[in-house]
């Protein structure tokens, strides 16, 4: 298993990276992080004509603190955003699903602008940006442009990135409440697998323990992440399991799943259904004990 | 802008194990046949090539990262350090007597990548070692000796 031929092409800074996406970008791959890519290309799923190196390119690297949001520059190793939000509460959601992407020695080296890009429907970085309500910095000879998570994805392994664009940054937005909670769950048959079906929640609930704003996004249950719709009609009510149970038997209805080795279509419903009440139990449980905190102070 | 069509020879310079090495390799290549062919470093074992297995495990800058999901051409100047150059460090003795204490060891095809594992997070806790030990996979021992032995070292070091 080795890879085809290809040219190699190591841009030094991102208006070369831009030129040569604009020339060659049809017949071209972006190397990142590899972790996914250098895969494919062993078992020869993908030979791509041209590679394009951009693990030169310092300037998109970076972390950056903005007013409203994380701006993760596209080269920036999962470990790196992992271990710079590790003491923030305030990012607890992505640290959940992070820890869940392949391993300690894969993350090291896989980018989150590489996975996100990539667009995996099962893999938990689209996720996470989905749920998270995250937003994409593309940029190219022909202008930039910022696209919101919910237009991002199109199908499995596909984005709105054209061949001659490069997903510059990542842009992860600030929770808007300090007591909102955060919960991820995830069904894989071992440690580092891709998820047959995961779950990402944003909860926020009243003094009194209702429900004031659910954000529930899913994965590996279809072609993209997807983003649940119909939690508003919860709000108000405080948790119940037949209340969540009963909107999440409505909502997994919905989805159309993949048939794969792994899972048939209905397990991977139930699967998801299991997962959206754990991750949602999480989050509710991590908004009721903020504020518990908050009436303790 | 370094760029190398894909029958031109790239030249790569890498530091391995202490040594700088200068090569003219296809762009295509591995890290891991760099080291096993280009520098006959074999004790870096290749099973899957395609990132599951953690055998060809090798440490990148000091980060434990997969041999066989890097472009050698890619890693132009970074550090290598292989299960040869991690075996002349301080650390390897009490981290082979461990393993062996434990039966840690049986066909020994995984240990190298494992080991690069151990060396590269001397002050994990017990869950991220749990983490680090997930991205191996060992047919022969059941995990339970090599948990043992990786637990034995870090109490060890916590209690110097």
């Amino acid at each position: 298993m080795k890879p085809a031929l290809f040219d190699y092409f190591r841009p030094q800074n991102l208006p070369e990276a831009l030129s040569l996406l604009d020339e060659f970008g049809t017949d071209a791959k972006i190397l990142a992080g590899g972790q996914s890519l250098i895969p494919l290309m062993n078992m020869r799923l993908a030979q791509p004509r041209i590679i394009i190196d951009i693990n030169g390119i310092a300037e998109i690297g970076q972390i950056r603190e903005k007013a409203e949001a994380l701006e993760v520059g596209a080269l920036v190793r999962q470990r790196a955003l992992a271990r710079y939000v590790h003491t923030d509460g305030m990012w607890e959601l992505l640290r959940l699903g992070m820890a869940h992407i392949g391993h300690p020695q894969t993350r090291n080296q896989g980018t989150v602008g590489g996975s996100i890009a990539h667009a995996d429907p099962s893999a938990e970085l689209p996720l996470l940006f989905l749920t998270m309500d995250g937003e994409a910095e593309i940029a190219s000879l022909r202008g930039n442009r910022k696209v919101p998570a919910e237009q991002f994805f199109q199908f499995v392994f596909s984005t709105v990135i054209q061949p001659h664009e490069l997903l510059r940054a990542v842009h992860w937005k600030r929770p808007a409440s300090k007591t909102a909670g955060f919960g991820f769950y995830e069904f894989s048959r071992r440690a580092g697998d891709f998820a047959m079906a995961a779950a990402a929640a944003i909860v926020e609930i009243d003094a009194q323990r209702r429900f004031t704003s659910i954000r529930l996004g899913l994965g590996g249950v279809g072609p993209t992440p997807v983003l649940v719709q119909g939690g508003d009609m919860l709000y108000g009510r405080t948790w119940s399991d037949n209340l969540i149970g009963s909107w999440l038997e409505d909502v997994t209805k919905g989805l159309d799943p993949p048939q794969d080795l792994a899972a048939n279509p209905d397990f991977r419903r139930r699967l998801a259904g299991a997962a959206a009440h754990k991750s949602l139990f999480s989050a509710y449980q991590s908004a009721n004990g903020k504020w518990e905190g908050r009436t303790h102070e | 802008m370094n760029k190398w069509m894909h029958d031109e020879l790239a030249v790569v310079t890498m530091t391995v194990n202490g040594h700088v090495y200068r090569r003219a390799i296809e762009p295509r290549l591995l890290l891991s046949d760099f080291l096993r062919d280009e520098l006959g470093l074999t004790g870096t074992h290749v099973g899957c090539e395609q990132g599951l297995c953690g055998a060809c495990t090798v440490l990148i800058d000091g980060a434990a990262a997969r041999s066989c999901l890097n472009l050698a051409v890619s890693l132009n100047g970074k550090d290598i350090t292989t299960i040869e150059g991690i075996r002349k460090r301080p650390q390897f003795p009490a981290i082979a007597q461990s393993l062996s204490r434990h039966h840690g060891v049986q066909c020994g095809f995984c240990t190298p990548g494992i080991v690069a594992s151990m060396i590269s997070e001397e002050e994990a806790t017990q869950e991220e070692m749990d983490d680090l030990l997930a991205g191996h996979l060992c047919r022969c021992t059941g995990y339970v000796g090599i948990r043992e032995a990786w637990k034995d070292l870090i109490q060890k070091k916590a209690g110097e």
